[in-house]
């Protein structure tokens, strides 16, 4: 039998693959791992850790990702993408997508998603983050000597439901196993608190190049729980480039006798002019800025004194969310712990200052480097989730928008409220209004306001079959559920006959599965590996969890076994390792679930005999690693 | 129903050690949380899914005293709901509804002309009297007075949505200052 090559030289007890922690930011973004040792590291790539989120496309539709991406975006401004996580989970008429950029947008009527036209070809926001995923993964694998096995992703703690869920598309998209999506806030707590053993309440202000979250968190014996989260998903440094660049061009433009800003070669140069000038002047009070155009190169003198009073505003805007943040978690300025920094835009002077007044005066901390400790975070949640537990430690996060549905008359109503810790779920009953009635219509959004078109709107479900009986008798009783991830899904039972409902899900800003499944055929068609070996592999690779899980289970509580029992389960584990001779996937899936199966009864025994030592205050640390 | 007090393993009262939840709450979300299984099978994964969703929504009914106590009443053919004011409308003292007319117009005012102080003032007094409805909602329960029990926590509402406008108004004020 043909075995996978990179199976043989495995220890079976080792986790297939390297963990890793992937921040998939606006501007940069760069994958971490944990060592052997428990060290977290950034992985270096082309000399640094920080590889810039920008994807330049070539005639023949492949991409070029980070420093060489950026190398083209002067000369091709259309074809090479910055920024694309503004526009994770956002429709063709988002307001981001009237801001200042040099973006060529292809919109197609009826369109969910925004869609950028890059010369040969049309991409979406989920496949240009793919890109840079796949990059980072490809660079890491070079980098470790060694696959990556699964990830962690972070989000902004802000991003609702359409950007998570684009966000884990992208993974898939990238042949990446998305562990957990995590939130970037609760990361850096996260490498902030384990390395320095804190307790107590803190509030991390994390600024990044497009996005603003603040979240307060507790932090008790190992458990990081988030209290309570506010943000805002459209807001970072970006903001500030573009206001010292739009100024630039308004100064710049009569001078030259043109309008720079319906040029995108100015307005590419001007919003790389004003980046320059941003670094410059965290440092010092002045710089000069130079603007190469066709006519000339300009120069113009930028002040410190000048550049805050453009992003005075914006700064201003983040004491709005901090507020919220710490009223939802009933806790104030000053009894705050300690402030975390994150995100390069948190270097800004200004915006130090404004934190420090903020939360009571108190010096922030950002002696681990803000563009690097949310990615230390996820390797270490990586680490734990797929490599080497660790006991002590767990997240605890949560919603940050509430999720309501559409009722009578364009009103919300809220069925879980933010700030609600994650997993959690709830149901809705909805009534016929119509004789014979069998389908229904629900109309999911999220956010604070009372009326449906002030809130975002995520997916509309189609419930079917429900049996025909007179109008007010049918009861469908609608499950809202949300994982851990901050994903929803949701599922439906007919009350009186107990019939479960089959629901359709579209997406209002996302693409669906069926799309996903195609984009994602046809990049595996174009790749350079085996489809079917890379399948065999991640199959054999689950199939050894859950034989090393079962193991384990079977050596600590025997006991619990039920008469005939261990047959079965050693019957179907046979099964299972006559399936994994091959390289046939479906074979080995089947197996293992077979597997699991005949252990569940088992599995349910051992989480309901720690559950009754939990609470009868026994010691339950053996369990559940 | 699931029976939230079971879930932590303690009496049902409207009395508890509020310290004492919340390090078992830490201790079962230990053993629970879909973190702690991600190895496992896919029973054991979904278990622990199930099972940490029960634990949270136990969570937050229990640790809040309003939504506790409604729990409580509910399993005692009480329902007013877990949160809201609309459930409780029917035990509210009728005396008790004037005064609550009276203070929105008086609040009403304060926010029309913008008097800051007033609004502050009017919150002081609701903060007082939601402070007290807690209080005689706790004796109730001790003395298994249920429909005083109902009525204290429908007033207890009330005061809570009439704060809750006091916070979306000094919100506006705030946003205005910071837009």
């Amino acid at each position: 039998m043909a075995e996978s090559g990179l199976l043989q030289i495995r220890d079976p007890l080792k986790p297939y693959g390297k963990p890793v922690g992937i921040d998939l930011g606006t501007t940069h973004s760069l994958v971490a791992y944990v060592d052997d040792a428990g060290e977290a590291h950034a992985v270096p790539v082309d000399g640094d850790v920080l590889v810039p989120s920008v994807v330049h496309y070539l005639e023949d539709g492949s991409a070029l990702v980070g420093r060489e991406a950026v190398a083209k975006a002067a000369a091709h401004p259309h074809e090479t993408i910055a920024s694309v996580k503004r526009f994770m989970g956002k429709g063709p008429d988002d307001p981001e997508t009237k801001r200042l950029g040099h973006y060529r947008f292809a919109s197609q009527p009826g369109d969910a998603i925004v869609r950028f036209d890059v010369g040969g070809r049309i991409v979406s926001p989920v496949e240009v983050s793919a890109e840079i995923l796949k990059h980072l993964r490809r660079k890491a694998e070079a980098a470790l000597d060694e696959k990556v096995g699964g990830a962690v992703i972070t989000v902004p703690a802000y991003f609702d439901d359409a950007q998570r869920q684009a966000t884990k598309d992208a993974g898939r998209l990238a042949g990446i196993e998305v562990l957990r999506l995590l939130n970037e806030p609760t990361a850096a707590a996260l490498a902030y608190g384990l390395d320095r053993r804190a307790q107590g309440t803190f509030a991390v202000y994390d600024l990044g190049g497009g996005t603003f979250d603040i979240s307060i968190l507790r932090l008790v014996d190992g458990v990081f729980e988030v209290k309570s989260t506010a943000g805002d998903s459209a807001l970072g440094g970006d903001d500030f480039d573009r206001a010292l660049a739009r100024a630039l061009l308004d100064q710049v433009s009569p001078a030259i006798g043109r309008d720079l800003g319906a040029d995108p070669h100015a307005v590419q140069a001007a919003l790389a002019a004003a980046r320059a000038a941003k670094h410059e002047l965290t440092a010092r009070e002045s710089t000069v800025v130079v603007l190469p155009l066709p006519e000339r190169r300009v120069e113009v003198e930028v002040t410190r004194a000048q550049f805050e009073s453009l992003i005075a505003s914006l700064v201003q805007r983040t004491a709005v969310a901090c507020r919220r943040a710490l009223r939802d978690a009933e806790v104030e300025p000053s009894q705050i712990d300690g402030v975390v920094l994150v995100g390069g835009s948190t270097r800004v002077p200004l915006v130090r200052r404004f934190v420090s007044e903020i939360f009571g005066g108190k010096q922030p901390l950002a002696d681990i480097d803000p563009d690097r400790v949310v990615a230390i975070g996820a390797a270490i949640q990586a680490e734990n989730l797929a490599g080497k537990p660790r006991e002590d430690m767990l997240l605890l996060d949560v919603i940050p928008l509430s999720l309501g549905v559409e009722t009578m008359g364009g009103v919300v109503e809220k069925i879980i409220h933010r700030n609600s810790t994650i997993p959690t779920s709830a149901a809705q009953i909805f009534t016929t209004y119509a004789d014979n009635q069998t389908g229904m219509d629900i109309h999911v959004v999220q956010g604070e306001r009372e009326l449906v078109q002030d809130c975002r709107s995520l997916a509309r479900f189609r419930l079917s079959g429900i049996p025909p009986m007179p109008a007010n008798l049918g009861r469908v009783q609608v499950t809202f559920a949300v994982d851990a991830d901050g994903i929803l899904s949701v599922s439906a039972k007919e009350l009186t006959t107990g019939v479960e409902q089959s629901i359709t899900v579209k997406p209002s800003h996302g693409l669906t599965d069926e799309e996903v499944e195609d984009m994602l055929i046809a990049s595996l068609e174009h790749a350079e590996e085996d489809v079917m070996v890379r399948l065999a592999a991640e199959a054999k690779v689950e199939a050894q969890r859950v034989l090393h899980d079962l193991h384990k289970a079977l050596e600590a509580d025997a006991a619990l076994l039920a008469p005939g029992e261990r047959e079965r389960i050693a019957a179907a584990e046979a099964k299972l390792a006559e399936a994994m001779q091959t390289n046939d996937h479906d074979r080995i899936n089947l197996a293992v679930s077979d597997l699991d199966q005949a252990s569940s009864d088992f599995a349910k025994r051992r989480m309901e005999k720690a559950i009754q030592a939990a609470l009868q205050g026994h010691s339950v640390a053996e369990f559940g690693e | 129903m699931a029976n939230y007090f079971e879930i932590f393993g303690i009496e049902p009262g409207f009395r508890i050690d509020e310290r004492a939840l919340e390090e078992r709450y830490r201790e079962l979300t230990r053993l629970l949380h879909p973190d702690r299984h991600a190895a496992g099978g896919a029973t054991a994964r979904r278990m622990a899914l199930e099972k940490t969703i029960a634990l949270n929504d136990a969570w937050r009914v229990l640790k809040d005293p309003a939504r506790r106590a409604a729990w409580l009443l509910k399993q005692r053919g009480i329902d007013l709901g877990e949160t809201g004011s609309e459930g409780a409308g029917r035990w509210l003292p009728p005396t008790f509804l004037m005064d609550v007319m009276e203070l929105r117009e008086a609040f009403g005012e304060a926010r029309a002309k913008k008097d800051f102080e007033a609004g502050q003032r009017l919150a002081a007094q609701v903060r007082a009297a939601r402070a007290a409805a807690l209080e005689a909602l706790g004796n109730a329960f001790d003395r298994n007075d249920d429909e005083e029990a109902a009525r204290q926590l429908a007033m207890l509402r009330y005061h809570d949505r009439f704060l809750g406008e006091v916070r979306a108004w000094e919100d506006e004020a705030f946003e205005e200052e910071h837009g």
